[in-house]
């Protein structure tokens, strides 16, 4: 009852605190399109007004633009025979690289930034408003056993790889706008370049990380009953019963497939990019780069998410600490799975009972005989 | 100014505590004090101690089914890290302008990043399973980790500077190397030149008294 009125009250702060969190969305909007980091990256891919302005024109310009703009048998750029036979050597210019250029600069960067940024506020606003969620009457000191170490062990790998790809993936998009002003442009240099080999080294991992978490934690992620009750009423805040959930809640399910599928998109598109040898063309390449970064940037927000999760409510991390809970956390975060965690305990506990009881029954008759 | 100290009297430094660090060590293995065995001989020392060498990179019948996770990371790790040590072409090129005057055949660039992708993978489930493993977690000492850590930094900075095109990477890279040259002689590091010594004494024990291990 005590558990009921405490997440009834967080509801009540919740629902208090909404207009704060409009509130706090627009000004995050307002402050992003104010920044001067995108702003000035938004002017970047419009490079070319700025040589309009300076009212002097090349008598090469119009050349140039001429064999740019001729298109040979519908595909763009001017083509040309050539005896190198690469892919690609008889396009003598490919504006398709250009247009990526706009794409990358005016949609990718600007946008993911904005996405990024207003993720991190956003869980920051949250952490700030809703504190630290406490375990129901606290700890109570005795533990239950919730993970093996062969879950901790492909979690915790995943979480590595997972933050190095990020960490270096990041640089990689963004350096330019972030690095360059800190570390200047022979520092940003070095660190590109540490930053796309370990990029590429590190990167065939992530699949290795992925396959170990299939392995050690699809057991849990099938869907079950409560599931459907468990997103409608947003993780209990706006059900009134107490939510008896599994081993794990839908929320935590759906974190597993995002990070599932987004990582399956991830090996993908980065295999593609790091053998591009089998006649792949300049589009495909592109694309690949932008579904990389996409799927990314998503995969970074949902973890940055978990991490929310975790600092927020308190307890969540111990089981990736020693593998057990607080019986007190159990009961009130996944009461189904502590049920049939204890029935099943105690089953056994029976069985080694009636086992050890028929086998001294036994022995004391075979002395008696 | 720092290059010049990390390409100069740092590497020297650090080559020396190597060298005589690892000699004193083997030498205080070989001339320490034994106890003597006055036990009557059932068998010969000398192949007990050389079975015991090879043996032991089998794992016990008994135990294989437990140690799954350790035995193929710990494979992984040495054979990736041995791989990368004596066979990359950066490594070999240097072994043969500073120390040898020869060299010997290399792994292709893709096979470079397959031998560092495979060490890198066992490395990180080797200390991640004495982190989370509660029995390797209580027999680990501080020096253990640090050993893990050290080396995953030796490689890593290798693997940064993979292009050679930055002299910073490749003195970051040196100057890990030297850490690790530094710290190698005091630590459990030393197991990469005691495993022969150690299993030999353990069979020519074993040899002598006519166990077969």
């Amino acid at each position: 009852m005590d558990a009921l009125k405490r997440s009834s009250k967080t509801i009540t702060s919740l629902n208090v605190n909404l207009s704060l969190l409009v509130c706090f969305i627009v000004i995050i909007f307002a402050m992003l399109s104010f920044s001067p980091v995108f702003a000035a990256e938004g002017k970047l891919g419009n490079s070319n007004t700025a040589t309009h302005q300076l009212g002097v024109k090349s008598p090469a310009t119009d050349l140039w633009r001429a064999v740019r703009n001729r298109d040979f048998g519908g595909s763009k750029g001017m083509s040309s025979t050539s005896q190198i036979k690469s892919l690609g050597a008889n396009t003598f210019i490919n504006v398709k690289g250009q247009e990526w250029r706009k794409f990358r600069q005016n949609w990718l960067l600007p946008y993911g930034g904005y996405f990024l940024v207003s993720v991190v506020g956003f869980l920051f606003f949250l952490y700030v408003v809703i504190k630290k969620v406490k375990i129901p009457n606290g700890r109570s000191g005795k533990s239950v056993s919730r993970l093996s170490t062969m879950q901790r062990v492909s979690h915790w790998f995943m979480v590595i790889l997972i933050g190095f790809m990020a960490l270096t993936g990041l640089l990689l998009l963004f350096g330019r706008l972030v690095a360059i002003p800190v570390l200047g442009l022979d520092g940003f240099a070095f660190v590109a370049s540490a930053s796309k080999e370990s990029h590429n080294v590190f990167g065939p991992l992530v699949i290795v990380s992925l396959l170990l978490m299939l392995i050690y934690f699809i057991q849990h992620n099938w869907p079950a009953k409560g599931d459907i009750k468990w997103l409608f009423s947003l993780g209990g805040l706006l059900s009134k019963k107490h939510l008896k959930i599994g081993f794990f809640n839908a929320g935590e399910k759906l974190l597993f497939w995002f990070t599932i599928w987004l990582g399956v998109v991830l090996s993908i598109t980065g295999l593609l990019l790091l053998f591009p040898y089998y006649e792949q063309t300049e589009a495909y390449t592109q694309l690949a780069i932008a579904i990389h970064a996409i799927a990314a940037l998503l995969l970074i927000a949902i973890a940055f998410a978990h991490v929310w999760m975790v600092v927020t409510i308190e307890g969540t991390m111990d089981a990736m600490k020693d593998g057990n809970v607080d019986e007190n956390w159990a009961k009130y975060h996944h009461s189904r799975w502590y049920e049939e965690t204890t029935v099943a305990n105690k089953a056994l506990d029976v069985d080694a009972h009636v086992e050890e009881m028929s086998s001294s029954e036994s022995r004391k008759e075979g002395v008696y005989q | 100014m720092i290059a010049n100290f990390i390409d100069g009297p740092l590497w020297y430094f650090s080559q020396a505590v190597f060298a005589i660090g690892i000699i004193w060590k083997i030498l205080s293995l070989i001339v320490g004090k034994k106890k003597s065995d006055l036990s009557v001989a059932r068998g010969s020392s000398v192949p007990g101690a050389i079975r015991t060498i090879f043996s032991r990179f089998i794992p016990d019948k008994g135990m294989a089914s437990h140690i799954k996770l350790q035995i193929i990371a710990g494979y992984l790790f040495h054979l990736g890290l041995f791989a990368l040590l004596f066979f990359a072409a950066p490594h070999v090129r240097f072994l043969d302008e500073n120390f040898l005057g020869f060299s010997w055949i290399t792994l292709p660039h893709w096979g470079f990043i397959v031998a560092a992708q495979v060490a890198f993978l066992g490395l990180l489930l080797l200390f991640l399973h004495r982190l989370m493993h509660q029995v390797t977690r209580l027999i680990s000492s501080t020096g253990d980790y640090l050993a893990s850590i050290i080396t995953f930094i030796v490689m890593l900075t290798g693997c940064l500077a993979l292009l050679e095109e930055f002299s910073e990477l490749r003195l970051l890279h040196r100057f890990s190397v030297e850490i690790f040259l530094i710290y190698f002689p005091f630590s459990s590091l030393m197991h990469a030149f005691t495993f022969v010594p150690s299993r030999a004494f353990t069979g020519a024990w074993f040899g002598r008294r006519g166990i077969k291990s």
